[in-house]
């Protein structure tokens, strides 16, 4: 009976008419859902769309509830093609039939028949000119974001106790003034801190991240992204990352450097070191989409100059990631180098519906990430972050990934 | 009484659930079985172990305690990490013994074959040879299990072989078992196994879909007994009762 109310509340929103005139309505609606960044134009029964997801936490419910929007308020022959952005940047696009993405979600298709006629990719490209011109509704611009980052650690290092703990409440400001901008200010508050072996000054409220990410599209399409300023492991300074995924999008490439210094937050002051520290990585991955698991090695040379590769195995359970890794680093002292291992995971922050974004929001973080370090090494083998957000599952946009989720998820709300 | 009636049924609403073994890894009571989670799955929890069963870490004097997570990473791939800490420990040490573990399903259970597994328990230590090890729990292993319904009830069979790899062995030789969850409750085991020292029996259940209790006795002699907390991150049991309803 749900069902039946739900088709037809599904086609009794379908309007008729000219789609010009529809454009403004759809426009108001992926607003009023509390998307940004919306641009929505049409040539015939071709709708191009663009819409930035900072309302839900997983980006395939975004999507998933944007194409419902879509297909419930265009002329039902309507194509959708959908860009899904980030910091106004295109990252995948969504090609559909409404009239399909309508049966899907209500259960009159099978999974099979809509595996057809609904595509992911990263080809933006030809839609992304077309949109791009238009002056985006609800820009993510001056939206301020104070997220409160929980910070928790264990070592298990002295005899005395079974595990050291710290645990900190770490606030970060986040927003962008322009395109592709992100600036993250971040101040540390300890909560609990028996740490002894690493970590017994970390009493003190000091900064965190505070980064300006520049955030760029490269034809290819290439992603990239330049970050400059104080990061975590104690480390200032510039970084670079580029990441190439192929045509076939299993397959991906990346690689990254930076040149960062000492930076730490003492007694005295802030204490900072010569920007003398050259780190570089490549790394390649492959997605096996049957079981959403990705493959990744990694090569290149860490901040205590150390040189080694790393290995990781995730695989994506929904919103949930857990992976395993192996890793090795050799320094010129150390004859036989340094083997680690250990496992990390991405869970989900309740709720999965964030408020909506205005000039202000207090938020948590979308997810919480942790890795357990089987060698308890905390120098060697390792590399600084530049944002308080990376993670396994947040910044994923491999389009394997999200449609495999979007058919999984079909009665997703 | 209703409220006793509904949880009565609620915990009659699950089917029958793979059991774990002392350590956490998916088996019996001690030995390990080649039953394998749902893909998916991923649980947490603790054992109390008695001194008489651990004589190779703390020379059998102490009772201990062990915390595990264990996830069904993939199909056919179950990963393990665990801790094991002495309890009235006479040393002013309170170091944990951490260990990981693999097991492997090259074959899956059909009607009339048994499930394999190959499984590794505490694989790695950084101790050189040379020295004293530290992989109390360690054990490379092949095992069978067959699970025969009948009439709603559940019988069970596991054999399997452990090889002499690493220096201390949790399983040597043969060993094996057998289960019955009964029709009326099938989320229940009772179960007798040889672990290739001796003869244990105990009992396992699933609370609510996921709280996993059981108790044992080991040799006839000793207790021992832990809980989990199951979570299935795929929930794959929802969407197939739900496409069970369907049909």
């Amino acid at each position: 009976m749900k069902k039946i109310i739900f088709i037809g509340f599904l086609i009794l929103s379908i309007p008729g008419g000219y789609a010009q005139d529809k454009s403004g309505l759809l426009e108001e609606k992926l607003v009023s859902t509390g998307f940004e960044n919306i641009r929505v134009t049409n040539i015939d029964s071709n709708y191009y769309i663009s819409f930035e997801n900072n309302i839900y936490r997983w980006n395939v419910r975004a999507l998933s509830t944007a194409l419902d929007t879509i297909a419930a308020y265009s002329p039902h022959n309507a194509s959708i093609e959908l860009v899904q952005l980030s910091f106004d940047i295109p990252q995948i696009i969504t090609q559909v039939d409404a009239i399909s993405w309508i049966r899907f979600r209500s259960d009159t298709i099978k999974n099979n028949t809509i595996d057809t006629s609904l595509s992911v990719s990263y080809k933006t490209k030809s839609s992304w000119t077309l949109l791009k011109k238009q002056k985006p509704e609800k820009r993510n611009i001056a939206r301020f974001d104070l997220v409160f980052y929980p910070q928790f650690y264990l070592s298990n290092l002295t005899y005395e106790k079974v595990y050291e703990i710290q645990f900190n409440i770490a606030p970060a400001i986040e927003v962008s003034f322009w395109k592709g901008m992100l600036l993250t200010a971040q101040v540390i508050f300890p909560i609990y801190n028996d740490c002894k072996v690493y970590g017994e000054g970390d009493n003190k409220i000091r900064p965190g991240f505070l980064v300006l990410t520049q955030n760029f599209l490269l034809p290819g399409p290439v992603f990239g992204t330049v970050s400059l300023g104080n990061f975590n492991y104690d480390r200032y300074g510039v970084d670079f990352k580029l990441n190439y995924p192929f045509k076939n999008p299993k397959w991906y490439i990346g690689m990254n450097a930076g040149v960062t210094g000492y930076s730490v937050f003492t007694d005295t002051g802030w204490e900072i070191g010569y920007l003398n520290t050259l780190t570089f990585s490549a790394s390649a991955g492959y997605f096996l989409p049957r079981f959403n698991l990705r493959f990744e090695a990694s090569a290149g040379r860490y901040v205590q100059g150390d040189y080694g590769g790393r290995f990781d195995l995730s695989r994506m359970f929904g919103e949930t990631t857990i992976g395993l890794y192996a890793s090795f680093t050799t320094l010129d002292n150390i004859e036989s180098g340094q083997p680690n291992a250990g496992f990390h995971l991405t869970i989900p922050f309740p709720p999965g519906k964030r408020f909506k974004r205005r000039g202000f929001r207090v938020d948590l973080p979308n997810y919480f990430d942790w890795e357990y370090n089987g060698a308890t090494e905390l120098y060697y083998g390792r590399y600084y972050e530049t944002r308080p957000n990376v993670n396994r599952t947040e910044h994923y946009f491999n389009p394997l990934y999200i449609k495999n989720e979007l058919l999984k998820n079909r009665h997703y709300k | 009484m209703r409220n006793a009636f509904f949880i009565f049924v609620l915990m009659v609403c699950i089917s029958s659930v793979e059991g774990q073994a002392l350590l956490g890894t998916t088996g019996y009571l001690n030995i390990p079985s080649a039953d394998m989670m749902e893909d998916g799955t991923f649980y947490f929890g603790g054992s109390y172990i008695n001194e008489a069963y651990i004589d190779s870490y703390g020379g059998g004097n102490d009772d201990a305690f062990t915390y595990y997570l264990n996830l069904t990473f993939l199909p056919f791939m179950e990963v393990s990490f665990g801790s094991t800490r002495l309890l009235l420990d006479t040393y002013e040490r309170t170091t944990v013994d951490r260990r990981f573990s693999f097991r492997f399903r090259p074959l899956r259970e059909r009607k009339y074959i048994p499930a394999i597994v190959v499984g590794v328990h505490d694989l790695y230590t950084s101790i050189p040879k040379e020295n004293e090890t530290n992989q109390y729990f360690s054990s490379i292993y092949i095992v069978a299990t067959k699970n025969i319904p009948v009439r709603g009830s559940e019988f069970g069979i596991t054999l399997g072989y452990g090889a002499r790899v690493f220096r201390n062995n949790q399983f040597l030789g043969l060993f094996g078992g057998v289960s019955f969850s009964p029709g009326f409750y099938r989320p229940m085991k009772f179960i007798a196994e040889y672990d290739g020292e001796g003869i244990n029996f105990g009992i396992n259940a699933m609370f609510f879909r996921h709280l996993y209790a059981y108790v044992m006795v080991h040799n006839l002699e000793y207790l021992s007994g832990g809980i989990a907390y199951h979570v299935y991150l795929l929930n794959n049991a929802k969407k197939k009762r739900k496409a069970k309803k369907q049909k």
